[in-house]
């Protein structure tokens, strides 16, 4: 089984994919509905609102933080539900408390499920595939380095590295687009497996998108994921059973002009 | 009790020359073959054809016993079936002989025949089929791709895959049959009719995955060609129309691979069960959709050939879609003490026709067909 498979047939059964999906949706909704260009709200604004509102309904659902569980249900209640639409309170999927936890990397919001631990990451719109690690965070760097469980081979980044490569920053966006060396020599080992979450939002169109995948180091540009999974795709089925489908509904004509009920 | 010879007597005076023509066809004749086998001239089949000349009785056993049909066939019924049906449309008419079309064409006709004659005691969904025209010149707008679209919202089919498809159209009123394994070299084909519309399957393909493509294709065509000519640009609609349906742009771009390597074709594999469309298919659309390069989908189908999968891919699923409109009408009269040998008659047609018919599932090729048009009635 690939990794693929295996990790999202392991998160999907647990319900944290139906968790993360509703998280996103009810942010996109919440982001969208407050965006107007006419209060001077800009693509920055909703970028920002996005993932502020994301990784809150995350923390609801996964009930992290603040929405830790307490002694006082009810009060539990009201902090999970407060401001959430009717919808958003109907569709929050019930999942047990510390089914999910949180696991921050290097200051970088994080979830964990088990020994896998996913991060958040924004992009623009229709461009998640090609995602440019190089210009995202130290963080977002160190987990894209970490090998492909699919490849049994050395990786070749090495070579990849651009000869006048200057170090990067060492905390937030590395807005300069090339890397430290330091990290290509580093431990590609993490304390736990680590994907990340990418996302995006079309403020004309509302369309998002949000993927979950093993993000691949992508100097030069290039593919940014070893494998990804669409996750506002429609749930996940096999084909119908050919055999299996009833016939189509054939009835016997009666003399009288009415017709049995004999139906496939 | 009536004399074989007042029987043919009988055929003579209610001969209808439509019915030969069904028969010459079927039979996969031309005129001209008809008229050496019973040593006449072609003008006279024409003539016979045309009505405008009566065969005598002495004539119509000979064209009974050149087809090996029994007299009766040529017997004037209610319906005149040949003006019944819309023309077909076929794929791949430079490697399909004008005698192999009609021979298929005749098959398609005589599969509405029988269902009319089944529709007596029987009753079927009604037709209920979206008309979308898309003009042949509409080759840079997105007529296909809003047709699957209308047909996917009209008949409530989600975003998601669709399911057993075949049976799809048959709730609709669409009568979907398999071909006779001697006319496998026709692919699927589909054409409308005073009594509904009708797809015919092609016997060997034996794919659930590709066969669910050509129904998806002859639907294409039902709902946007009822007028159209044949030709490859309709053939090309027919294409993108099946693509929207099995996999809308809007719910598979998203997951379609944008490179190759080997987890994309894993995703792929998985795409295929998920989608029930072949791999092949995929790829098409990814190109299609221009998430995959013109260069990578190229790598791609020469992988495709070489793992020798443009004749057999690997997949799950290995049970056809089966028709049930005839084959149950069949079993519920069969209940009714109407046993087949009554429609059979009824029907006035040979019974292994018959049975090809209103079976579930293809017959048998036979060992070795060639290229060669050979007798639907043998």
């Amino acid at each position: 089984m690939s990794e693929q498979a295996e990790v999202i047939a392991e998160f999907r059964d647990a319900g944290v994919l139906a968790g993360v999906r509703w998280a996103y949706e009810s942010a996109t909704r919440r982001a969208l509905e407050s965006y107007s260009e006419a209060d001077g709200h800009d693509a920055a604004w909703l970028g920002h609102t996005r993932f502020t509102l994301f990784r809150d309904r995350l923390d609801r659902v996964f009930s992290c933080m603040r929405y830790a569980v307490s002694a006082d249900e009810e009060l539990d209640l009201d902090v999970r539900y407060a401001e959430l639409s009717d919808a958003d309170r109907v569709t929050m999927p019930r999942l047990a408390p510390g089914l999910v936890r949180r696991s921050d990397l290097f200051g970088s919001a994080g979830w964990a499920y088990r020994r896998r631990r996913f991060l958040l990451a924004g992009g623009d719109f229709g461009r998640l595939d090609t995602l440019p690690w190089p210009n995202k965070s130290r963080t977002k760097q160190i987990v894209a380095l970490q090998r492909n469980p699919d490849v049994r081979q050395p990786s070749l980044f090495e070579s990849l590295l651009p000869a006048d490569g200057g170090p990067g920053e060492s905390g937030g966006p590395a807005e300069s687009g090339v890397i430290d060396p330091a990290l290509l020599t580093a431990d590609r080992e993490l304390d736990l497996l680590t994907y990340v979450i990418a996302h995006s939002l079309d403020p004309f169109s509302g369309e998002a998108e949000l993927v979950f995948g093993r993000p691949r180091l992508n100097l030069g540009g290039g593919p940014a994921w070893y494998w990804r999974e669409d996750l506002l795709a429609p749930p996940l089925a096999r084909p119908v059973d050919p055999g299996q489908v009833p016939d189509a509904p054939v009835r016997l004509r009666r003399p009288e002009g009415g017709v049995s009920d004999v139906a496939g | 009790m009536t004399s074989p010879a007042d029987r043919l007597a009988d055929v003579a005076a209610f001969f209808d020359g439509a019915r030969l023509t069904l028969g010459r066809q079927l039979a996969g004749l031309r005129k001209s073959d008809l008229a050496a086998l019973i040593a006449m001239s072609p003008t006279a089949v024409a003539a016979w054809e045309s009505g405008a000349k009566r065969p005598t009785a002495g004539t119509v056993a000979r064209l009974a016993l050149s087809l090996s049909v029994d007299p009766g066939f040529f017997a004037i019924r209610p319906d005149d079936v040949a003006a019944l049906a819309a023309t077909p449309h076929f794929r791949s008419l430079r490697s399909t002989s004008q005698l192999a079309r009609n021979q298929a064409f005749a098959y398609g006709q005589l599969a509405v025949d029988i269902a009319t004659s089944l529709e007596k005691h029987v009753e079927c969904p009604e037709p209920d089929l979206p008309s979308v025209p898309v003009p042949v010149c509409d080759r840079h707008g997105d007529g296909p791709e809003r047709a699957a679209r209308h047909v996917r919202d009209t008949w409530g089919m989600g975003a998601g895959p669709a399911g057993h498809l075949v049976r799809l159209l048959e709730n609709h009123g669409v009568l979907v049959v398999f071909s006779p394994p001697q006319t496998a070299s026709v692919d699927a084909y589909s054409f409308d009719s005073r009594l509904r519309p009708v797809v015919v399957l092609n016997p060997v393909k034996r794919d659930y995955y590709r066969q669910r493509f050509d129904v998806a294709h002859e639907l294409g065509h039902l709902v946007m060609h009822s007028d159209a000519e044949a030709g490859r640009r309709i053939e090309e609609q027919a294409h993108r129309f099946a693509a929207e349906l099995l996999l809308p742009a809007a719910a598979i771009r998203g997951q379609l691979p944008a490179t190759m390597g080997a987890a994309a074709w894993r995703t792929l594999a998985r795409l295929k069960e998920q989608w029930g469309t072949s791999i092949q298919a995929l790829l098409y659309r990814a190109r299609a959709l221009g998430v995959l390069s013109d260069v990578s989908y190229r790598n791609a189908m020469t992988t495709v050939t070489s793992r020798g999968w443009r004749r057999s891919e690997p997949g799950l699923v290995s049970v056809l879609e089966q028709p049930s409109l005839l084959p149950r009408a069949i079993e519920l009269l069969a209940r009714e003490d109407i046993d087949e040998s009554r429609l059979v008659e009824q029907c006035r047609v040979p019974v292994d026709l018959f049975r090809t018919v209103t079976s579930r599932v293809p017959r048998h090729a036979p060992a070795e067909i060639g290229g060669r048009v050979t007798s639907l009635f043998r």
